[in-house]
């Protein structure tokens, strides 16, 4: 597919003078409003040489805009960017780990999107963005990587398997989209209405920067003296907190679609600013399912797919399918996007030895805020004692919520006290693995067994105190991997 | 364990105790000796208690650390250390209170890599260190003609690529 070398869209321009004015704007009105006209010659050499930048800054915006061309040839998408110095790189299609999308609502408005395509390489060349283009450009590109994977599974695929493939890729189905029950749970799962206390911190602390709001403690007793305005004034305050949690959720998980088609998933989400992820089926690296206690009590379930690509800004959580499903679903998703998985719910539990063990490990916490404690506060002695039944709690719970299995070509291991969390991955997905034993592990005749998994940084997943003569197993197991792995 | 697989057997070079003796020599001798520079200004600019406290503690810490270090771990650590390159696998097993076993599948080695410090050098010793897409191994101190083979041998059988 022979193409024109194309620019991202002209309006990456007044985009990036936005940002640029926003991150001086304090300079500017310092330097041009506050000081204008002003005789000392300091000032003036400052505001001259602040212009001089800021030219400097907007002449640099253009020509990188004007220089930055890309086009996609033979599956790879080449990019040239820069005027003196003159930098060239080309990322093939199908090294490309995952794909995402974000649509502010300043992209909104003019119909444009941001598409960055994450390559599992480390470091600032990981990821290949494009920050302002069309979304008719954008849904382009992501099909030009679609469509070169295809090829290439067209080319390497048994004759069996191009029947199925004869199917439309682009059938989509859409696995799961939240109700407003879904939303409700959500918001409070998330106790998103405690949010507003930080809001209303500020507020106050803002507001007491205009008035002298310590000392206006008299005017406030006497408020507090009648007690309907105090109930009607936290009445209010629930319904605004109930309120704001439910509105500030719904921006955030109202729209949610996990959808997938024949070999991607896509999990798109975000009422003003959306943002979307997708995925090759087979290059998700394992998926991790989480707990956290309050989940745990209501039954919900975050599921996360791994991917070998940097997922993007850590809050946004874009590889994470809704994070409020119920454990039975959640765990259901994981079949149903990903055939090739398959997730058995009854795992082996932990032996009598390894809760033996975990009793009698020392626990270094302890000792050290014990020694503290007695040398420099011995008064404070009960805190030993609650540190000491804190700690054997969770180790009990993290004992009895201790799970792990091989089953065939899968591996799966849960562990965690209050929250947990629960991991699969595929033998072929693992790029190493450990196992450690202690000499209390040898005692006991225990160890510890860990997977090392593709991601940015790599996934280390472990469990402790596994029978050694599953250890072996394991070791064993992983040593089979040659058998069906693909090779270029 | 290794009740099917063989265990790796290959152990390190037996010079390799009196390497990592002068190194850890070495750096003691550093540490110390800045500790009581240390010590000395503490004296003479008359810092506050604690500081002085602090600095001999230390001074003591790093002593023992130092026998332990110096005259009893580079001994286990070359006694406990093996190694086996195969075809598809690397094995490393190591530690003697704490056994580490790990196994390194060749198609996900990305680099291999020679090192030689002063020290190692004395010998005739390299160290050998295997980059793949998590982190990097290495395998401490082995003698030259066995590491360039070894180094060899990983490179050519590691040329084979998975699809990822």
């Amino acid at each position: 597919m022979e193409e024109k070398a194309k620019r991202l869209h002209f309006i990456k321009i007044p985009f990036e003078l936005g940002k640029l004015l926003k991150g001086n704007i304090f300079f500017i009105i310092m330097l041009y409003i506050l000081n204008f006209g002003s005789e000392k010659t300091y000032m003036k050499l400052l505001q001259v040489s602040f212009l001089i930048y800021l030219t400097w800054r907007v002449l640099s915006i253009i020509l990188k805009w004007y220089t930055y061309n890309y086009h996609i040839k033979e599956g790879t998408i080449h990019i040239t960017s820069g005027l003196i110095s003159k930098s060239y790189r080309s990322i093939p299609l199908h090294k490309v780990q995952n794909v995402q999308r974000r649509t502010t609502v300043f992209h909104r408005i003019f119909s444009l999107t941001s598409l960055t395509f994450e390559t599992g390489t480390s470091g600032d060349e990981g990821s290949v963005a494009f920050e302002v283009i069309s979304q008719k450009e954008a849904e382009r590109l992501e099909r030009a990587h679609s469509s070169n994977h295809n090829s290439i599974i067209d080319a390497e695929v048994p004759e069996e398997r191009i029947a199925e493939d004869l199917e439309p890729v682009t059938k989509k189905t859409i696995h799961f989209t939240p109700t407003k029950r879904d939303v409700l749970k959500a918001s409070f799962t998330s106790l998103s209405f405690l949010a507003l206390i930080p809001i209303v911190a500020t507020i106050y602390s803002t507001l007491d920067d205009f008035f002298d709001l310590e000392n206006a403690g008299g005017y406030v007793t006497k408020v507090l003296d009648t007690w309907w305005i105090v109930t009607i004034a936290i009445t209010a305050l629930v319904c605004v907190a109930v309120t704001f949690g439910i509105v500030s959720t719904f921006v955030k998980y109202g729209k949610y679609e996990i959808s997938s088609d024949q070999e991607r998933i896509h999990i798109k989400k975000g009422v003003l600013d959306e943002s979307a992820f997708s995925i090759q089926k087979e290059k998700v690296q394992a998926v991790v399912i989480t707990q956290s206690i309050m989940k745990r009590m209501l039954g919900l379930a975050e599921v996360k797919l791994i991917s070998a690509g940097s997922t993007g800004d850590e809050e946004l959580d874009t590889n994470v399918l809704y994070p409020f499903l119920s454990v039975n679903r959640a765990y259901g998703m994981v079949e149903e996007i990903l055939p090739a998985y398959k997730v058995e719910r009854v795992m082996k539990p932990l032996t009598k030895q390894a809760f033996k063990i975990r009793m009698l490990r020392p626990s270094f916490l302890w000792l050290i805020a014990t020694v503290a404690i007695y040398l420099f506060k011995p008064a404070l002695w009960y805190i030993s004692l609650i540190l000491l039944v804190a700690i054997y709690t969770l180790r009990i719970l993290n004992y009895k919520s201790s799970r792990y299995l091989l089953n065939g070509e899968f591996v799966q291991f849960k562990s965690g006290s209050l929250g947990t969390s629960f991991f699969i991955t595929k033998r072929s997905k693992v790029i190493q693995i450990e196992v450690k034993r202690s000499k209390l592990q040898k005692v006991f005749g225990l160890a510890t067994i860990e997977t090392i998994n593709r991601s940015k940084p790599v996934h280390h997943t472990k469990i402790q105190d596994v029978p050694v003569e599953y250890a072996d197993v394991f070791y064993t197991w992983y040593i089979g991997r040659t058998k069906n792995i693909q090779i270029e | 364990m290794y009740t099917k697989i063989k265990p790796p057997t290959k152990e390190i070079s037996k010079q390799a105790v009196k390497v990592w003796r002068m190194t850890e020599a070495i750096t003691h001798i550093i540490i110390i000796a800045v500790l009581i520079i240390l010590l000395f200004a503490d004296d003479y600019f008359a810092w506050k208690d604690w500081i002085g406290w602090l600095l001999n503690g230390l001074v003591v810490l790093s002593l023992f650390h130092s026998v332990w270090s110096i005259f009893i771990e580079p001994a286990l650590l070359q006694k406990y250390w093996r190694y086996d390159v195969n075809e598809e696998f690397i094995q490393t097993k190591r530690g003697a209170w704490n056994e580490t076993h790990e196994l390194i599948p060749m198609t996900k080695v990305q680099s291999v890599k020679l090192e030689q410090g002063p020290l190692l050098r004395k010998y005739n010793l390299y160290s050998l260190s295997i980059g793949t897409m998590g982190d990097s191994h290495d395998i401490p101190a082995i003698p030259e003609k066995e590491a360039y083979e070894l180094r060899d041998k990983i490179a050519y059988f590691a040329k084979i690529k998975e699809v990822d």
